[in-house]
């Protein structure tokens, strides 16, 4: 009878993990296509590229990156290719947790899309588990990791960036119990990807 | 009063229960199995793409980083048994690669958040019509990003080989 008991426990629990992983998985998915879509656009203008000294669509002038922190990356691309110069910016915000959700670690990731144009901005605040949200930069292509950029990269190293490397590791909303005694642990799933955006070279 | 009977029916309900317990046990293990593969092979994926992305945005060949092309196009291109770094001290670290043909025999380790990949690179000529490969320049040149990790293995514990090609074409520029 508690062998049958236990082998119960164990395929339900199994089956938790599962769906939970194939959840976190889906919501990890959702976010690096957001990040695939906008990080290799930066600096893209449909005439040619955002630069400090020239932009061919409206004549301002602007920097490609213009905030560059562990947490945060501000830049300018036309990413809707409307012909329209937009201002982007990803934040990791470590100071605002996500309070729908019973896990502690887990805080909001907010994409911001202003048009320099009209100047409509459009915010989409992601509150699917984001647990960690790093930026790194490189100034040389295939760099390693120890010899980043060090962070907040400000004035004219701005313009020596070449690399991104983003990490992300969401975790699940709810814990999974292993057994009656247990704490039990949120669900992970990770991903990192260093972008070569053709406009930074 | 139990008779044999009332054994053999026990030991029977017992070879069942460890019947089923046998194939949930196989069912979870092969779960989190493939859970950690899917896992995995995205990031095999994402490290693939890296290093595709990075080379795609260099020269096409060592002798089309001068502002003028060779004037023979493709026989002015590096000869194919030469493909790799240029040799000395200028291309010896992959931030100091400058052409495309570059990564051929570029191997390295890339820890990450699921532990190391082992990434190592082919360039070389290929046919225009077939893509295969050839030993005599052309302006088509095939890049094979070869990843592996420890935790991805067959069926005989041998490590799986994931490979990602990516095909250049030196007007498409």
């Amino acid at each position: 009878m508690l062998a049958i008991v236990t082998m119960n426990i164990n395929l339900s629990t199994s089956s938790s993990d599962l769906t939970l992983s194939q959840i976190t998985k889906q919501h990890v998915q959702t976010v690096t296509d957001m990040v695939t879509y906008d990080i290799p656009k930066i600096g893209f203008a449909q005439n040619g590229k955002v630069t400090k000294y020239n932009n061919p669509d409206t004549g301002s002038n602007y920097n490609m990156i213009t905030i560059a922190e562990d947490e945060r990356i501000r830049f300018y691309s036309d990413v809707d290719n409307n012909g329209q110069i937009d201002e982007v910016t990803w934040w990791f915000k470590t100071t605002d947790p996500v309070t729908t959700t019973n896990n502690p670690d887990d805080f909001k990731l907010v994409r911001t899309q202003r048009n320099m144009a009209t100047n409509v901005t459009e915010s989409t605040e992601i509150t699917l588990g984001v647990t960690e949200f790093v930026i790194n930069y490189y100034d040389e292509y295939g760099d390693s990791k120890a010899n980043k950029m060090s962070t907040p990269i400000t004035g004219s190293n701005l313009d020596n960036i070449k690399q991104i490397d983003i990490e992300l590791i969401m975790e699940s909303k709810e814990k999974i119990r292993y057994s009656v005694n247990s704490d039990g642990r949120y669900v992970a799933s990770a991903w990192e990807k260093r972008f070569t955006p053709r406009n930074l070279q | 009063m139990f008779g044999y009977t009332e054994v053999l029916q026990v030991i029977g309900a017992m070879i069942i229960f460890s019947l089923i317990l046998m194939t949930s046990n196989s069912m979870i293990l092969r779960n989190s199995t493939m859970q950690v593969e899917g896992e995995l092979e995205q990031e095999t994926i994402a490290l693939a793409q890296d290093i595709i992305e990075e080379a795609r945005i260099k020269e096409f060949d060592a002798n089309t980083t001068a502002p003028l092309p060779p004037t023979q196009i493709p026989s002015g291109f590096t000869a194919a048994g030469g493909l790799g770094p240029s040799g000395g001290s200028a291309e010896d670290e992959r931030h100091e690669f400058n052409d495309f043909d570059d990564y051929n025999g570029y191997t390295e380790t890339v820890t990450t958040e699921h532990g190391d990949f082992t990434i190592s690179t082919e360039v070389f000529y290929v046919d225009k019509n077939t893509f295969n490969k050839v030993t005599s320049p052309t302006t088509f040149k095939k890049m094979v990003v070869t990843i592996t990790n420890a935790l991805l293995v067959d069926g005989s514990d041998n490590m799986k080989e994931y490979k990602f090609e990516f095909i250049r074409n030196y007007y498409a520029d």
